[in-house]
């Protein structure tokens, strides 16, 4: 049975839609790294369209603030619930504030919280998953005990339970989020290191003599690198997902901040009186959770060596 | 080149000018080019070649199942039909029926879901339309003839529960159940152990007689091809390069290729110790930019300017069957002759003992937290249980066994990847287990370690310069400064360009990246190297100039080695000394040629005789090791062979620890069985193997 | 096996136990104590002081743990602050009602989810698969509050208005009327579900197809119908069936999104109450049970997974 018990949907990696092939590796022709990773990704539309989704999301966090029509939380109450228009492409909410302006600027806070949260769980459960996964033994036990225990609850009520226990604020609901993705991942990082300690370059290196320290940091954390951009990539989906949840239930962000989850809560009462107030967000949340995912997916299917585009097996070629 | 018309008559399949072509994003791969060969009934065509040369392709173009990016032109004809035309719809009816497949790795290719009972009689179920309880019978029935213990208990079992010789008969049943015309064996005995295998080719060759089926017999292994194949083909790099009758063919190769694979690989018959290998250079060519003219002329030793630039046909030799691709087939060489050039290897004289295990066991414990409070704790593996050994300085000890025998966990041992739970192991005199942390890395200075998979013993994600560069900054050999020149020292002291410091592993091919890990282990200056089944990855070809590699450095460095290998050939081509092990115990031991010949321990004595010979004259001894070896949890009492020894003495090999006795100074063998009786043994089987061989031959 | 499920079993308890700690831990960092919370904040110091000594607040930390964990165990799981009341049967009647949600959600996500991702991995690359792939990808990127206020606006009002948005109806009163009310929300929480478990389907059906016991089925002759039927589906659908008993634990989480949308009575909206409220005996007390779900639900998970696999069934 996997270890993986407890993972929600959200937790788990998304399968991707490869046939694995057989062999292994073959020596690849010698050309330019760029050049077929230019090619690779132009093979795959998934992480094409999912790199294009994502540079949007990033120019917007990046610059949202100086090219919006009006400031975000500008309010005019004359033309509160204004249906889109020319002026207002995704119309005004409660307050008259542009729902359009609100979404780009809020595209800098989800990506804030998001980054930094995932930034976080790596940061949390890479070496723990390093260590449990080279060390084995009772470290392992004990840290996978820890792990199981956090898995235990659902990663929405984990997340209430800590916000509620540090009080609610944009900083706790990061740290909430690593605190549910960091075993996760150190789960994640260590399926990929017990799969490497018994690799015959890990032996050598131990055979040498070389301490513990170089043996994980040098020759086994290298090659757990491209898996982790897999799952930071779609990690960071899910960490917009499980922020903008929080923000929907009335924790983190306060209002008048411009965050997506907050202003779904707040079109609630006006759902059917001012529709767009819900389907625009909507649109934002499910759109950049749609990006992360597809490049999380395309990143994998590159890296994947097992990948096969059109062949099947073919004799050593 | 369809002039084979005196055999298509009768012929079961023909194929003629099959042509494979497989689109990959890097271009179309020709893998298979003008392939034309008849079997007759009741016929066992070989077909053999390395990686890369089509010949599973063949395989599976004549299945016609070779996936969407394959694609075919010429006729597979079988029973006045082209395979290769039929519907999918058509393809059925034959598919089990009339052409039946065995796989390489039984374990994958048996559904671990269903009782193998039941994977057996489902074709059947299929094409004869019989009921599942029926079918079951007569997979029952089936199951009994490829002599399957207990056929009636492990028709229920799944296909986990059995041992891999096991699984491989079931497959052979599921191929044989039907009563198929033809017969296609694609590697079926590659990955088990020799002493399986021989079991195996028994069976193979039994039901050859039962059954009238024509075969057509794939693998890799010219010493399988020999013993199973009536006429034979050679397959390289999508070319039959040759074709014609068994004992011809290995007689009197006509093409170069041939003749090379025949020379190429050590021989555990012939006393050819002390000389050189004759490996062939350069590799396999792409198959999307194929060369002009012969496409085995950039490696052959004798090409001439024609062969550059016209392709030679397969056309017939001195002989109407026998046909070869070559313009110089009947100038050719015979095997042996071209061997002149070989020097002879100038053995020094052993020095002192560098390394010696004294009653080494490596037991295994394996328990999780919570048995370790709650429950005893199982018994432990006893992967090595006992072993002592002294390595001298400059000699190659050859340590041989079964899988399952620990000669692996001895190895790794000895570079204390495992620690010994017993036992004492002194490297140049130090005891190993006292040592402070910078000895300790001293020592493990002194003994280095080549890995049996090129594959997966360099980090992927280093450059080849980097990687032999570690053991010079770990033990800080020679100034950082000087690193890079002593890293291009290395790689030339194992022939491989200095460029190839820049690149990354997974751009080398098998064997350039065993030359990385040679000069690895090279590159910390050790006195011992522990080679644990080097050249098993490899292709034959190559195998013999990393073979002739490991020789020259030895010779240049003085380099002890403990060589592990299953393959007795290159044992004893190589090594000066050879240890038997068998579930974690020495049961032989002694140098090469005490070994190698009468008197044998039981175990030797059926090790060898399971081994292949390639050559068709030879006839293959009858001691054969039924059944897997036993668990080294609950290895048997006694002597540990004394369970599938065929030459058990009495009740005491269950009771007693079966003793040492030296046959001659230096050649120990541990059995209860009277040092005469183990000589006599042998001489009487030799005269009886001799009469059964002519007996046994059919006429041809 | 016996073996094997007494392990898990126990690993099972060491979890929880571990779990409960965790939970009590929070209550001890949380600022102020139960007392000040049920007093509110103008009680004078004496009864505050009296009410700590009532509830045993003086006492150790360790036996304040115990006294806790002993009588959550007994079934004493303590009364809630806001709402006055003995905690055990309101938790008990919410979770019923989240049963139904949570229930209905998982033999949607069964039919459905295998359904559509063993149509999608056998017709891979062609457009059944690439529609149901893509609607798969839609679905497993969008929040249940997303998706939740959607259907509401599509189905509840905005644009036509046959299906109830919000409320709940005891089905002993109106069964229509009960079944009605659970379409939207039961949609909501399955639809994540889904679209995983068809992905994970696909895959694990496509790779089933390109294994080697598939090609020796097919060259054995067997009409493709027997190929999947008989050979595929078996081994394709046990990584699928249990990671769908995993995703019980996953259900009753998002069921804490769903009934807030759809103003459901079930343990999500309780253990939102006991949020927003501070109402800490009662959010311990959810969170314990949803626990202990959760790890039942995997333990289920991995015992139907060695009873499906004849490779672990028969070591």
């Amino acid at each position: 049975m996997s270890q993986d018990t407890g993972l929600s949907p959200a937790a788990q990696p998304l399968i991707t839609s490869q046939t694995p092939d057989g062999r292994g590796p073959t020596a690849r022709p010698r050309m330019g790294r760029l050049r077929r990773l230019g090619e690779d990704i132009r093979r795959t539309p998934n992480a094409l369209i999912g790199l294009a989704i994502v540079s949007l999301f990033l120019i917007l966090a990046a610059i949202g603030p100086y090219i919006v029509p009006h400031p975000a939380t500008e309010m005019a109450m004359l033309n509160q619930f204004a249906p889109p228009s020319f002026d207002h492409p995704f119309g005004t909410d409660a307050f008259g504030r542009d729902v359009l302006s609100r979404i780009i600027v809020g595209a800098r806070l989800s990506f804030l919280l998001a980054a930094t949260a995932t930034l976080f769980a790596i940061v949390l459960g890479t070496p723990l998953g390093l260590v449990a996964g080279y060390v084995g033994g009772w470290v392992d036990e004990v840290l996978m005990r820890l792990s199981d225990t956090l898995l235990a609850l659902p990663s929405i009520i984990l997340a209430l339970v800590i916000v509620t226990t540090l009080g609610s604020s944009l900083i706790n609901v990061v740290l909430a989020i690593a605190i549910v993705y960091a075993p996760r991942i150190a789960r994640v990082v260590r399926g990929g290191t017990l799969a490497l300690r018994d690799q015959e370059f890990v032996q050598a290196a131990r055979a040498r003599g070389e301490s513990g320290s170089y043996v994980i940091f040098s020759e086994i954390l290298p090659n757990t690198v491209a898996p982790l951009i897999v799952e930071a990539s779609i990690r960071m989906g899910f960490a917009i997902l499980l922020a903008t949840s929080l923000s929907f239930l009335g924790l983190g962000a306060s209002p008048p901040a411009p965050d997506w989850g907050l202003m779904i809560n707040e079109a609630r009462l006006q759902v059917f009186r001012a529709p767009w107030l819900t389907i625009f967000p909507s649109i934002a949340i499910g759109l950049t959770i749609v990006g992360f995912n597809l490049l999380g997916d395309g990143i994998r299917d590159i890296l994947d060596p097992r990948r096969v585009w059109t062949e099947r097996k073919s004799e050593g070629v | 080149m369809s002039n084979t018309t005196n055999i298509a008559a009768k012929s079961v399949l023909s194929v003629r000018n099959l042509d494979v072509t497989y689109l990959t994003r890097d271009g179309a791969v020709k893998a298979l080019r003008d392939v034309s060969f008849d079997i007759a009934q009741g016929e066992t065509f070989g077909l053999v070649g390395e990686s890369g040369s089509g010949k599973s392709t063949i395989a599976l173009a004549i299945m016609n199942y070779l996936g969407i990016s394959g694609r075919t032109s010429g006729v597979i004809e079988y029973a006045g039909q082209d395979l290769s035309t039929l519907s999918p719809k058509e393809l059925q009816r034959f598919r089990g029926a009339k052409i039946a497949m065995v796989y390489q790795d039984p374990m994958s290719a048996l559904n671990p879901a269903i009782p193998v009972g039941e994977q057996i009689g489902e074709a059947l179920q299929i094409h004869q339309g019989l009921s599942k309880h029926e079918a079951f019978t007569k997979a029952v029935d089936m199951m009994r003839r490829t002599h399957i213990p207990d056929p009636d208990v492990n028709a229920h079992r799944y296909p986990h529960q059995l041992s891999g010789g096991m699984q491989q008969r079931v497959v052979i049943s599921m191929a044989l159940i039907t009563n198929p015309d033809l017969l296609i064996l694609d590697e079926p005995t590659t990955g088990l152990d020799v002493t399986t295998e021989a079991t195996i080719l028994d069976l193979i060759a039994e039901l050859r007689q039962q059954f009238n089926s024509a075969i057509l017999f794939i693998t890799h292994d010219l010493g399988v091809i020999a013993q199973v194949s009536d006429r034979i083909g050679v397959m390289y790099a999508g070319e039959l390069v040759e074709t014609g009758d068994t004992r011809r063919i290995f007689r009197r190769p006509r093409h170069p290729y041939t003749l090379a694979l025949l020379s190429t690989a050590p021989k555990v018959t012939a006393d050819q110790l002390d000389t050189r290998l004759t490996p062939i250079p350069g590799r396999l060519p792409d198959l999307r930019q194929l060369p002009q003219g012969c496409i085995f002329a950039p490696r052959c030793q004798f090409v001439q300017d024609v062969c550059r630039e016209a392709q030679p046909p397969l056309a017939a030799t001195d002989q109407e069957t026998h046909r070869a691709a070559c313009f110089f087939s009947d100038t050719l060489p015979l095997p042996g002759q071209n061997q002149a050039a070989g020097t002879a290897r100038q053995r020094k004289e052993a020095g002192e003992s560098i390394l010696v295990a004294d009653d080494v066991k490596v037991h295994f414990r394996e328990r999780s937290f919570v048995e370790t409070i709650t429950r005893r704790p199982p018994a432990p593996v006893r992967a090595v249980d006992g072993i002592s050994l002294t390595l001298r300085r400059g000699e190659t000890i050859g340590l041989v066994g079964e899988s399952g025998s620990g000669k692996t966990t001895f190895g790794k041992a000895l570079v204390r990847l495992y620690e010994p739970s017993t036992g004492t192991l002194s490297i140049n005199g130090t005891n190993v287990k006292l040592l402070s942390h910078t000895e300790d890395r001293h020592i493990r200075q002194r003994v280095q370690f080549i890995f049996q998979n090129p594959e997966s013993a360099l980090n992927p994600r280093k450059r080849v310069g980097h990687i032999i560069a570690r053991p010079l900054r770990l033990y800080q050999l020679v100034p950082n400064s000087e690193i890079p020149d002593r890293v291009a020292e290395l790689l030339e002291l194992v022939q491989l360009r200095p460029e190839y410091a820049a690149r990354f592993p997974h751009e080398l091919s098998g064997g350039e990246k065993q030359r990385v890990g040679i000069a690895r282990a090279f590159a910390a200056e050790p006195d011992i190297i522990v080679a644990d089944e080097p050249l098993s990855a490899l292709d034959v070809s190559v195998q013999a100039s990393i073979l002739n590699l490991l020789v020259d450095l030895q010779d240049r460095f003085g380099t002890a080695y403990l060589f592990i290998s299953h393959d007795l050939g290159t044992v004893r081509h190589l090594c000066d000394r050879v240890v038997v092990m068998y579930l974690g115990n020495v049961y032989e031991s002694g140098n090469v040629r005490q070994v190698f010949a009468a008197p044998y321990h039981p175990y030797t004595e059926a090790l060898l005789s399971a081994i292949p010979v390639p050559d068709p004259e030879v006839s293959r001894d009858q001691i054969r090791l039924e059944g897997p070896v036993p668990s080294p949890r609950h290895p048997p009492s006694g002597c540990k062979f004394h369970t599938r020894c065929p030459r058990k003495w009495g009740p005491i090999c269950e009771q007693e620890a079966p003793p040492a006795q030296e046959a001659a100074p230096g050649h120990v063998i541990y059995c209860h069985r009277p040092l005469d009786t183990l000589e006599n043994e042998v001489f009487a089987r030799s005269s009886a193997n001799k009469h059964r061989k002519e007996s046994f031959k059919p006429t041809s | 096996m016996p073996g094997f499920v007494l392990k898990r079993f126990g690993s099972l308890v060491l979890t929880l136990l571990l779990l409960s700690l965790i939970v009590f831990a929070v209550t001890q960092l949380l600022p102020g104590n139960v007392a000040q919370m049920i007093l509110g904040p103008y009680a004078s110091e004496e009864t505050q002081a009296a009410l700590e000594l009532q509830l045993g607040l003086n006492e150790p930390l360790w036996k304040q743990y115990l006294e806790w964990i002993g009588g959550f165990l007994r079934g004493d799981w303590g009364e809630s602050l806001r709402l006055s009341q003995d905690i055990q049967p309101i938790l008990l009647l919410r979770l019923q009602n989240s049963a139904y949600l949570a229930i209905a959600s998982l033999a949607g996500v069964t039919v459905f989810g295998i359904g559509l991702g063993v149509i999608a991995g056998m017709r891979q690359n062609k457009p059944s698969d690439h529609i149901i792939s893509i609607l798969a990808f839609i679905a497993i990127s969008l929040p249940a509050f997303v998706t939740g206020s959607l259907l509401i606006i599509l189905f509840a009002g905005g644009v036509w208005n046959f299906l109830p948005g919000s409320g709940y109806m005891s089905p002993s009163e109106d069964i229509g009327g009960w079944l009605l009310r659970l379409i939207l929300p039961t949609v909501t929480l399955m639809l994540l579900l889904l679209a995983y478990v068809i992905r994970m389907t696909r895959s694990s059906m496509i790779e089933v197809l390109s294994a080697n016991y598939i090609r020796t089925a097919r060259l054995k002759g067997a009409p493709e119908r027997v190929v999947v039927l008989r050979h595929a589906l078996r081994n394709a659908l046990l990584p699928t069936v249990t990671v769908i008993a995993m995703n019980i634990g996953w259900l009753l989480g998002s069921v804490v999104i769903v009934e807030e949308i759809f103003s459901y009575p079930g343990i999500g909206s309780l253990i939102l109450f006991s949020v927003s409220n501070r109402d800490l005996p009662l959010l311990q007390a959810s969170v314990m049970v949803v626990g202990a779900i959760t790890g039942l639900a995997n333990l289920a998970a991995d015992i139907v997974y060695v009873y499906l696999n004849p490779r672990i069934r028969y070591q």
